[in-house]
């Protein structure tokens, strides 16, 4: 490939700095370069979320990111929200209220949350309702979902 | 001293949890590739048709790249599932648009997308048949003589007779349609040959069906196959028979290459090709006294089972065992088949079968109160099943017998009665209202249903699964089943089941992901883990710890000591280990020809009460909330029982409401997750469950299975609230607004 360009910004506070095809997916980045395989390929459409991350503060689908958009920006990815060995505790109430099953939804989810609680969106049932709607999840019902961020929230 | 607590009963924390939340559980694709080649699939472009061979495009390079079609399959093309209809890559013909002809493997994805684009399928088209009735007419030969695969009848009294002699007749046809699956993990499988095998990892419910299968394909001993299951991302059933094919693909390309190959499906790919749940149409003639009492059932079914047998002929046998419901009736006639059509193949999901069933036996109820002027609620309380009552197959239900309770707590629970007073007086005032409330209708609806326990009949017997307890140098105690994590707890309970039965702290027990050369054969599907293969934990750990007692000479009962003998023991060259298998209750009597007998152990009961509001102007329908009652015998992990009921009922108001495969050709045209919706959390309502725990006797901990029935409740909870709603029965799930809204239009143009 010839048309690659060097693109810099960071990944969960690492530096990275990486030719690419513009159009290279966030996804591919994380997944196959980085080896940060917590972010799950759902539907490479931009529509389960299964892919989400935090990019300069907002949740986006990796799958829709082509990297050309990163040049600069601050990337996290759920492998940033705990250390080695202990949870953070929105994972912590994840697990204490049964909010994953298969987990394939969870990290995504996870993120989605993490961008909305740290902008101080509100926790009331329908506000999550609303939030996690760009976020598709096939064992829950997302009721346990719901009642692990109500219960993170509430510990803040 | 201290003893040990029950395991059973708390909600112990999922045991791959963390590793779920931190982003380092490892699915099929997040292991390393470590130089394994990508994989695709050549497909069939029509649905019916003659096939006459590929052409690979000359210009193509094929050198750089493994190709494999069906006359390259050492061993016997098939995909043995049950008949063993179905060739593993096409041969001759072509029944379904997608169907594998031919695998591709190449170093790099590039490489692959042009091979793929590289070859073509020769074929000479037949007449396609996707209707059911055209496929029973059997004008177009797709499986057999008669495109049936199979018909199971069941016949208790003399259906006929009484229907003849009833003072009310009642008929009524309903329809219910495909599903998808909609794990969120698609289906993968990678293949690595490692000199005289092969060793498949993915993404699969039963690892046992591939060691058989594979083993078949490439004619190797069994031995030569090991299977290790990923942790896998949502299943539902859908990994439970397809990956029989899948596996076999990634097997022959790793054989044919010498290489590891990775074959994982795109998300169109995957709704587009594999297994939906079945379509059904089911036809009642339903028989009464002038005050309701039933006399007389027929019930004629016919499920679309696509163009081969895969589960057919077993989902078909549950599906007739539920079809009468949870209803006395002394007079019963079943007839149901499954046909074969030029749709993809249908597949095991959720319920298997009963969903359908259960849909129109109590759609059917709420319309033949209306038409006998009587309260569903009081037509149901006078014909369920109560103690020692006989269902279908002339099983005697004795004290697991708890319909009436499910119905009577889920009234009490969800306020039944006072909601609907009251929203008919909503609906009474619609008109009188302002603005766009004067649009609104409100109405709540119940269905009451069971789900057999286990496999059906013969099959449990048929598995003999098996599950195995072994002692540690450290003095825990691994639990092997072959029992799969696909989100539903497994390693989790399994742990907890063990547990219960050694007398030891849940901590003690370790549980793993399987493998198929030492993991027993416990086969993971029906609901079954807390109920069968809990019961041979529970067993197994009673005899290990009176085999450590008897070794030591003593009881044992403070779990500290118990656990420094075990570790003792196996210090000192002593192999602790206890293996069970399952073996039928001896007084259970099955006749399969006659569909006759104990069908099951025991039976979870259950009533689902759904309230909605429907915008007439719209059509649209918004749940407002469902309250889910059942009797499970015994809850393991309430936390886990709970995330069971929710996700279901989840899956099922999509299927009620939303989920709608629209077929054109034989070819899903909405395989996406945009077009084909699930629900998301906007879409969904408060789920309220609730459990009853009345021990079932041929357990030894009393649990019943739950995985499947919490789908079985929504879709006729909902079109008989969406009755009583709108004054209008919907034979057809699902039921969505561009339905509701011109029934809605035609009611009030009358």
């Amino acid at each position: 490939m010839n048309n690659d360009h060097v693109f810099r910004f960071h990944v969960n506070g690492q530096p990275v700095e990486m030719q690419a095809p513009p159009m290279q997916r966030l996804l591919d980045v994380l997944r196959e370069t980085l080896r940060l395989t917590g972010t799950k390929n759902g539907c490479g459409q931009g529509i389960c979320g299964a892919c989400t991350v935090i990019v300069n503060g907002q949740a986006v689908s990796a799958c829709l990111t082509p990297v050309v958009q990163l040049e600069g920006a601050d990337v996290q990815t759920v492998e940033y929200l705990s250390d080695r060995d202990c949870l953070s505790s929105l994972q912590q109430s994840f697990l204490e209220c049964g909010g994953t099953q298969c987990g394939s939804c969870t990290p995504g989810i996870l993120m989605a949350a993490t961008a909305h609680l740290r902008r101080g969106g509100g926790t009331n049932t329908e506000e999550l309702r609303e939030m996690l709607s760009g976020n598709l999840c096939r064992c829950t019902g997302y009721i346990k979902i719901i009642e692990s961020m109500q219960q993170a929230a509430a510990a803040k | 001293m201290k003893t040990t607590e029950s395991a059973l009963g708390n909600s112990v924390p999922r045991r791959e949890g963390a590793a779920k939340l931190r982003g380092d559980a490892q699915f099929l694709d997040d292991l390393p590739r470590d130089g394994a080649w990508f994989a695709g699939t050549v497909r069939a472009n029509v649905p019916h048709a003659r096939l006459l061979g590929v052409r690979p495009d000359t210009r193509f390079d094929w050198d750089r790249v493994v190709l494999v079609t069906a006359a390259d399959i050492p061993g016997e093309n098939v995909v043995p599932v049950v008949l063993r209809d179905q060739p593993s890559l096409a041969e001759g013909f072509i029944r379904y648009h997608g169907q594998p002809v031919a695998l591709v493997a190449a170093p790099d994805k590039e490489t692959l997308a042009l091979a793929l684009e590289s070859i073509s399928v020769l074929t000479s088209p037949l007449e396609p048949v996707f209707d059911i009735d055209d496929a029973l007419a059997a004008k177009t030969s797709i499986f057999g003589e008669d495109n049936v695969f199979r018909t199971v009848e069941i016949n208790k009294g003399d259906a006929n007779a009484a229907l003849q002699t009833a003072d009310v007749v009642i008929e009524g046809e309903h329809h219910t349609g495909a599903q998808e699956h909609a794990y969120l993990e698609p289906q993968g499988m990678q293949a690595e040959w490692n000199g005289d095998g092969i060793t498949i990892r993915g993404s699969m419910q039963c690892p046992y069906y591939l060691v058989k299968a594979v083993a078949e394909l490439l004619d190797l001993p069994q031995e030569k196959i090991l299977v290790i299951p990923n942790l896998t991302g949502g299943a539902f059933g859908g990994k439970d028979d397809f990956p029989t094919m899948l596996g076999g693909h990634a097997a022959l390309l790793a054989w044919k290459t010498r290489k590891t190959v990775r074959l994982i499906y795109e998300r169109g790919e995957d709704m587009r090709f594999t297994s939906k749940r079945h379509p059904a149409r089911i036809r009642h003639r339903t028989g009464f006294t002038h005050d309701g009492r039933l006399v007389g059932m027929q019930v004629e079914m016919v499920l679309n089972g696509g163009a081969y047998g895969t589960m057919s002929p077993l989902v078909i046998s549950r599906a007739a065992i539920h079809a009468a419901g949870p209803y006395q009736c002394d007079n019963i006639h079943i007839s149901a088949r499954v046909v074969a059509t030029n749709h993809p193949p249908s597949g095991a999901f959720r319920g298997f079968g009963a969903p359908q069933a259960l849909f129109a036996v109590d759609a059917h109820l709420d319309y033949c109160a209306s038409k006998l002027g009587m309260d569903p609620l009081e037509l149901r309380r006078k014909n369920l099943i109560r103690r020692n009552g006989t269902l279908a197959t002339g099983q005697n239900v004795g004290d697991d017998a708890s319909a009436g309770e499910v119905l009577e707590r889920a009234l009490r629970e969800s306020d039944f009665i006072t909601r609907r007073e009251a929203y008919a007086e909503f609906n009474r005032e619609a008109d009188s209202r302002r603005g766009a409330d004067r649009f609104l209708r409100r109405g709540i609806g119940l269905s009451l249903f069971m789900h057999g326990t286990g496999l059906s009949g013969y099959e449990e017997v048929f598995f003999h699964s098996g599950v195995a307890l072994h002692g540690n140098a450290d003095g825990s105690i691994t639990a092997l089943t072959s029992q799969v994590e696909v989100g539903q707890g497994t390693r989790t309970i399994v742990a907890q089941l063990a547990a219960e039965g050694l007398g030891v702290p849940v901590e003690y027990v370790l549980t793993e992901q399987p493998d198929t050369n030492q993991h027993p054969d416990s086969g993971p599907m029906a609901s079954r883990t807390a109920t069968i293969i809990g019961g041979l934990l529970i067993t197994a750990g009673k005899r290990f710890r009176e085999d450590v007692e008897r070794r030591q000479g003593s009881l044992l009962p403070d779990p500290l000591v118990f656990r420094a003998t075990v570790a003792k023991l196996v210090a000192s060259g002593e192999r602790l280990e206890v293996r069970e298998h399952y073996s039928p209750p001896p007084e259970m009597r099955w006749d399969e020809e006659k569909h006759q007998g104990d069908a099951y152990p025991a039976y979870t009961w259950s009533c689902c009460v759904a309230a909605l509001e429907v915008d007439t102007l719209t059509g649209e329908a918004v749940v407002l909330d469902v309250t889910a009652v059942q009797d499970v015998g015994k809850v393991v992990n309430p936390m886990f029982a709970a995330g069971q009921v929710q996700g279901g009922v989840a899956q099922g108001l999509g299927w009620a409401l939303l989920e709608n495969v629209v077929w054109k050709n034989g070819v899903m045209q909405n395989a996406n997750l945009a077009d084909y919706s699930i629900p998301t959390a906007m879409d969904l309502p408060p789920i309220h469950a609730v459990f009853l725990e009345h021990p079932q006797h041929r357990a030894p901990h009393g649990a019943k299975g739950l995985g499947e029935l919490p789908m079985e409740g929504p879709a006729p909870a909902v079109v008989n609230a969406l009755r009583s709603a709108l004054g209008i029965h919907f034979r057809r799930v699902p039921v969505t607004p561009e339905i509701i809204l011109p029934a809605w239009e035609a009611r009030n143009l009358e």
